[in-house]
C-alpha cells in the first residue's frame, strides 16, 4: 500500500514537472486511479514563443478586407455554434468568417495569428497555451463506448474498459455483465476475442481518449487504429467483437450513414445519462473550449463579446449535441480557473 | 355466292407474303424481333444500365478512395512510429553515446540513401518501414547535428533549406508539437509532416526528427500501394485550388480541381485527422472517368454477351416451338385441303387449293373452308332444285298413274259389262237346240274368248286397284294347312287334266295375311306351275317354318324353267317371257299382281329357277308371332 502511494505521488510529480506522461509499472486498476486530475493541462502554463511571433498582429488569410472577425472551429463544434455566431453577427451587423476544421487547424490558425477565436473539442494542451490567449470552456459531452448492435454486453466497469483497451481482457466472457444466461450461451457460441478500435488523435492534448488510457503505448498492440470518426463507426458497426468510442451525437450522425452500433454503460451509467456525466459518475467526456486573445494588441471587443454571447446561449443549442454547459458543470463542483475547466468534481468515478 | 363474298384468289394476290408458310413467317418474325427490335431495345436498356452501373461504379470508387485516405493516414502513422523504433535501437543509442554534445558542430554532417548514416538502422530494416524524406539528429538545444537524406537523386536542396529555416525560426515549438506524434504543418506555404522523439544517452538529451514534404513523391508512394491507380491531391477547401497532387502531369498544382471535374471523379474529401495537423487543407482522391467507364463497360459487355446468349437461346426455342405448332397446323391444313379438293368440283378452286398448301396454313385453311362453304352452298342449291323437280315429277307420275288406274278401272268396268253380256249370250247359244253343231262350236269359242277377255279385264282391274291403293286387306292369322287344303281342292282337277302330279305337304303354322289375297297368290303360282309344266310333271306345294319371323311357302314345278337373264322381268306386268306365241293362255300380269299383293301384306316373293329343270317360286309371309300357335288356332276356330 505504501509502495503504491509512493508510485502514485512519484508519477504525478513527473507529470507536473516534465509535462510528459510517465507510465509507472503498476497494474491497470492502479492506472485507473492515477488517471484522475490529468484530464487537463496546467492553466498557468504559457508556451514560450519567439520575439517575432509576439510582435506579430492578427492577420486574416484569404478573407475580405472588411471581415470583422475570423473564427476556426473544429468539426464537432462547428455545426453547433454556427447558428449562434450567425445570430450574433446579424444582431451586431458584423461580418464574421467561420471555417470548419479540426483542433489542429484551430491551433495552427491561432499559432499563425490568423483568427480571433479558435474552437476545440479537447482541453488545451501545453502547446495551445500561447502568450496572450485565453480558453473558455463551453461545456462537455459524453464519449460513449460503442459496440456492435448484436453484442449482448450492456455494461462494463471502468476498470474493465481500461483492461479491454490495454489488451488485458481479451474476451467478452471475461466481463461480468452478460445480460442473461440465454444470451451468454448464444454469445459463447462464437469466438469472442475483443477487438478494440481507437482513434488516437490530438496526442498532445489531455482528456478525451486519454481518459480511457493516457498514452498510446498503453493500448494493446492488437488494437485497430483508425484516423476518422466514420472509420470508427464503420469498424464497430461491422465487427461483432469490436469496441470503440465516440461522442453521442457523432455516433448518431454516422449511424444513419454507416450502420447501427450499441452503447455500453460504464459502471452502470449510460452515456445518455447527463446527470451521471455531470456528477462525474460516467467517466468519459469531451471538453469543448473556445479561445480569445487577451493581449491588448490582439484583443477585439467584438470577439470577447461573441465569446460571452456563446457562453450565455450555449444551453440553447440543440439537444442532439448532448452538451452539458459550463454553468451546469460549475453547479456540480467541476473546477474552473476563470472560464476554463481544469478539474473534475471530487466525487467523480 | 353474294357479291361481297370473300375472293381467295384476290386475297392471295394482294398479299404476297401470304405465300409463305407460318413456319417461315415465324422464323422471319423471330429474326426481325431478334435483330431489328432487339437492337434498339438493347441499346436503350444498355444506355440505362450504363448510367446505373456508372453511378454504382463511382460509389465503388468512393469506397476504394477510402482506402487511399487510410493508406495516407497509415503512412503518416508509420512516419511517427519510425522515430520510436529508431530511437529504441541500440545502434542509434550507441552512436549517440560516442558523440560529443558540448558544442554545436561547425558543419552539419550529411548522409544520403546511398551513403547511410551510422545512427540509423541497417538498410534492410529501413527498407521495411522508413519512408521519411529526411532524418535530423538534433542536440538538446535543437541544433542540427546530422542530416540524412532518404533520396539518392536529391541533391541537397530546397526542402532541406526550408527545414533548416523553420527549425531556426521555431525549432523548439516544432519539436514540441511533433513530439511523439506526426505533426502536419506548412513551411513556406508547402505542407510537411514532422515526427520527433527524444532520448537521453549518457545524460545527454537528443532529438530524432523525421521530416517529409507532402509532395508528389509522398502522395504517389501512397497511391502505389493500391492496385487501382488513383490520384491523391491536397486542396484548399475554399478555392478548390490544388496544392499538390500525386500526378502533377495530369492534375498540376496551382489549378482549380473544378477544371478537371469532367475527366475525374472526386471520390473522397477529408481533413487530416490522424495525429495532429494545422493544415487547413483537404485530401481528395481522384479517379479518372476513363477508369469508371472502363469498369462500367466491362460489366456492360459481359451483361450484353449474356443478354445476346439469352436472346439466341430464346430465338432457337421460339423457332423449335414454332416449328412444332406449325407442323401440326400444316398437317391439319393439308388434310383439309385434300378433303376440300375431293369435294370441290370447280377446277379453278382446286388449283387454288393445291397452290395454297405451300403457303400460309391459316390462309390455306381459310381458303379451304371458304371453298367448301361455296361448294356446299352450290350443292345445296342444286339439291333444292332436284328435290323440287323430283317432287314435281313424282306428283306428275302419281297423277299419271292415278289417271291410268282410273282409266283402266273405268275401262275394265265398261269392258266387263258388255263382255258378260257376250259370254252370257254365247252360253245361251251353246244350249240353243236350234243351232247347228258348227254354230255351237262357234258359240263355245265366243264364250271361251269372252271368258279369257273377262279374266284379262279382271286382272287388269285388280292391278289397277292395287296400284291405285284401293285394295282393302284384312290381315289376320291364317292356318297355312287350311289354305293348302283349299288350294289343293281347286288345283287338283286342273293338274289331273294334264296328268301332273300335285303334291301338298303339311304346313302346320299360322301366318298374318289377308286370306283371300294370299290364296289368290298361291293359286296364281299353282296355276302357272300346272300351265307351264310338262306332261306327267309334278307340282309341289310346301313350306319352311325354320325362320322365326316368317313362313316361306314354296311352289315348285318341273317345267322348262326360266332363263336367268329373263328372271328379272318375271314380275313386271305384261311380261310373258317368250310364251306370248305359245298356246298357253295368259295375260302376263298375274305375277305382277302377286308381287304387289304379297308386298302390301309385308311379304316377299321370289323365284329360284334352274334352266330346263323347272322353277320354285316362294313367298315369305310374316308369322303370327305375337300370338302363340294354340291361341291363334283357337281364334281361328272361334271365327270359323
Amino acid at each position: 500500500m505504501v509502495i503504491n502511494l509512493f508510485k502514485y505521488f512519484f508519477s504525478i510529480q513527473l507529470l507536473i514537472t516534465n509535462g510528459i506522461f510517465f507510465i509507472p509499472a503498476s497494474t491497470l486498476a492502479e492506472t485507473a486511479i492515477m488517471q484522475q486530475n490529468i484530464s487537463f493541462s496546467d492553466p498557468d502554463y504559457v508556451e514560450i514563443m519567439p520575439e517575432q511571433w509576439l510582435k506579430q498582429a492578427i492577420h486574416y488569410k484569404k478573407l475580405p478586407d472588411n471581415t470583422d472577425l475570423a473564427i476556426s472551429l473544429d468539426q464537432q463544434l462547428y455545426p453547433a455554434l454556427v447558428p449562434l455566431i450567425k445570430d450574433y453577427a446579424r444582431k451586431n451587423h458584423l461580418r464574421i468568417a467561420v471555417s470548419e476544421g479540426t483542433c489542429g487547424i484551430s491551433a495552427g490558425a491561432l499559432l499563425d495569428k490568423s483568427v480571433d477565436i479558435g474552437g476545440f473539442c479537447c482541453p488545451a494542451g501545453e502547446t495551445d497555451r500561447l502568450p496572450g490567449l485565453k480558453y473558455h470552456t463551453l461545456g462537455i459531452a459524453a464519449i460513449a463506448l460503442i459496440v456492435h448492435p448484436d453484442n449482448t454486453i450492456s455494461n462494463i466497469s471502468l476498470t474493465q474498459a481500461r483492461m479491454i483497451f490495454s489488451g488485458q481482457t481479451g474476451k467478452w466472457q471475461e466481463t461480468e455483465q452478460l445480460t442473461s444466461e440465454a444470451s451468454k450461451k448464444e454469445f459463447n457460441k462464437t469466438p469472442s476475442a475483443i477487438q478494440p478500435i481507437a482513434r488516437l488523435h490530438c496526442k498532445t492534448r489531455p482528456g478525451h481518449w486519454r481518459l480511457i488510457l493516457d498514452n498510446e503505448d498503453e493500448f494493446t498492440p492488437t488494437m485497430d487504429e483508425v484516423a476518422t470518426i466514420p472509420d470508427m463507426i464503420s469498424h464497430v458497426a461491422h465487427d461483432t467483437q469490436a469496441i470503440g468510442y465516440e461522442t453521442l451525437w457523432m455516433t448518431r450522425l454516422y449511424e444513419q450513414q454507416i450502420g447501427k452500433v450499441g452503447l455500453l454503460k460504464v459502471n452502470g451509467y449510460s452515456p445518455e445519462d447527463q446527470q451521471a456525466v455531470l456528477t462525474g459518475q460516467y467517466p468519459f467526456y469531451r471538453t469543448y473550449n473556445i479561445s480569445s486573445w487577451t493581449h491588448p494588441d490582439l484583443k477585439k471587443e467584438t470577439a470577447t463579446a461573441l465569446v460571452t454571447y456563446i457562453q450565455d446561449n450555449f444551453q440553447t443549442i440543440d439537444q442532439k449535441y448532448a452538451f452539458i454547459s459550463a454553468n451546469q458543470l460549475k453547479k456540480y463542483g467541476w473546477k474552473f480557473a476563470d472560464d476554463e475547466l481544469i478539474g473534475e468534481p471530487q466525487t467523480s468515478k | 355466292m353474294s357479291q361481297n363474298s370473300y375472293n381467295p384468289a384476290l386475297y392471295i394476290k394482294k398479299r404476297y407474303w401470304h405465300k409463305f408458310s407460318i413456319t417461315k413467317k415465324l422464323f422471319l418474325l423471330t429474326v426481325i424481333t431478334g435483330v431489328v427490335l432487339w437492337y434498339p431495345i438493347d441499346y436503350l436498356q444498355n444506355k440505362q444500365l450504363q448510367s446505373i452501373f456508372f453511378n454504382e461504379t463511382k460509389k465503388e470508387l468512393v469506397r476504394i478512395s477510402e482506402v487511399d485516405r487510410r493508406l495516407f493516414d497509415q503512412k503518416i502513422q508509420i512516419h511517427h512510429n519510425a522515430t520510436k523504433l529508431i530511437t529504441s535501437q541500440n545502434r542509434f543509442q550507441h552512436y549517440l553515446g560516442n558523440l560529443s554534445t558540448t558544442e554545436q558542430p561547425s558543419e552539419i554532417k550529411r548522409s544520403y540513401a546511398g551513403r547511410p548514416a551510422h545512427w540509423l538502422p541497417r538498410t534492410s530494416i529501413m527498407r521495411s518501414f522508413f519512408s521519411a524524406r529526411f532524418a535530423l539528429l538534433l542536440s538538446a538545444q535543437g541544433n542540427i547535428v546530422e542530416i540524412y537524406h532518404h533520396n539518392t537523386s536529391h541533391n541537397g536542396s530546397e526542402s532541406e533549406s526550408d527545414i533548416l529555416k523553420a527549425l531556426t525560426k521555431s525549432g523548439y515549438l516544432l519539436r514540441k508539437l511533433s513530439h511523439s506524434q506526426s505533426y502536419l504543418t506548412k513551411l513556406n506555404n508547402f505542407p510537411f509532416v514532422f515526427s520527433t522523439e527524444s532520448i537521453k544517452v549518457n545524460g545527454n538529451k537528443w532529438y530524432l526528427m523525421l521530416v517529409s514534404p507532402i509532395d508528389e513523391q509522398f502522395l504517389s508512394e501512397v497511391t502505389k500501394l493500391q492496385a487501382r491507380r488513383t490520384i491523391l491531391a491536397l486542396l484548399e477547401p475554399d478555392s478548390n485550388k490544388i496544392i499538390v497532387s500525386s500526378d502533377e502531369q495530369k492534375i498540376p498544382s496551382g489549378e482549380s480541381f473544378s477544371s478537371f471535374s469532367s475527366h475525374y471523379v472526386q471520390t473522397g474529401k477529408s481533413f487530416f485527422d490522424y495525429g495532429a495537423s494545422d493544415l487547413d487543407l483537404q485530401l481528395i482522391s481522384a479517379v479518372s472517368l476513363n477508369d469508371a467507364n472502363y469498369m462500367t463497360n466491362l460489366i456492360m459487355e459481359k451483361g450484353r454477351q449474356q443478354r445476346l446468349l439469352l436472346a439466341v437461346v430464346l430465338i432457337i426455342l421460339f423457332i423449335i416451338v414454332g416449328f412444332w405448332y406449325s407442323s401440326g397446323l400444316q398437317h391439319l391444313s393439308h388434310q383439309i385441303a385434300h378433303i376440300a379438293q375431293r369435294l370441290i368440283s370447280k377446277t379453278h378452286n382446286k388449283n387454288l387449293l393445291k397452290n395454297s398448301i405451300n403457303g400460309d396454313e391459316l390462309i390455306a385453311l381459310n381458303l379451304q373452308f371458304t371453298s367448301l362453304a361455296d361448294e356446299l352452298e352450290q350443292k345445296s342449291n342444286l339439291q333444292n332444285i332436284s328435290e323440287q323437280e323430283l317432287i314435281r315429277a313424282k306428283n306428275e307420275a302419281e297423277a299419271a298413274n292415278y289417271a291410268k288406274s282410273k282409266f283402266l278401272s273405268s275401262m275394265s268396268h265398261e269392258l266387263r259389262t258388255p263382255l258378260n253380256a257376250i259370254i252370257g249370250f254365247a252360253q245361251l247359244f251353246e244350249y240353243d237346240p236350234k243351232l247347228s253343231h258348227r254354230q255351237k262350236e262357234n258359240a263355245q269359242e265366243i264364250n271361251k274368248a269372252g271368258k279369257h277377255l273377262l279374266s284379262l279385264v279382271n286382272d287388269i282391274l285388280n292391278l289397277a286397284k292395287i296400284e291405285a291403293g284401293q285394295t282393302d286387306l284384312v290381315i289376320e292369322p291364317l292356318a297355312i294347312n287350311t289354305m293348302f287344303s283349299e288350294c289343293y281342292t281347286l288345283i287338283e282337277p286342273l293338274a289331273m287334266q294334264r296328268n301332273i302330279k300335285f303334291v301338298v305337304d303339311e304346313c302346320d303354322t299360322i301366318v298374318l295375311a289377308d286370306a283371300i289375297r294370299l290364296k289368290q297368290v298361291i293359286l296364281n303360282l299353282l296355276t302357272n306351275a300346272v300351265k307351264y309344266n310338262q306332261e306327267n310333271g309334278e307340282v309341289r306345294l310346301y313350306c319352311d317354318t325354320a325362320n322365326k319371323n316368317y313362313c316361306r311357302i314354296y311352289v315348285s314345278d318341273t317345267g322348262s324353267g326360266i332363263k336367268f337373264e329373263l328372271q328379272k322381268f318375271l314380275f313386271e306386268p305384261f311380261q310373258r317371257l317368250g310364251k306370248e306365241l305359245s298356246n298357253i293362255e295368259g295375260s302376263g300380269i298375274g305375277l305382277s299382281i302377286a308381287k304387289q299383293l304379297i308386298e302390301i301384306m309385308n311379304g316377299k316373293i321370289g323365284v329360284d329357277c334352274i334352266d330346263g329343270t323347272g322353277c320354285t317360286f316362294w313367298l315369305e309371309i310374316p308369322l303370327a308371332g305375337t300370338l302363340p300357335i294354340k291361341e291363334a288356332k283357337a281364334e281361328l276356330n272361334n271365327e270359323s
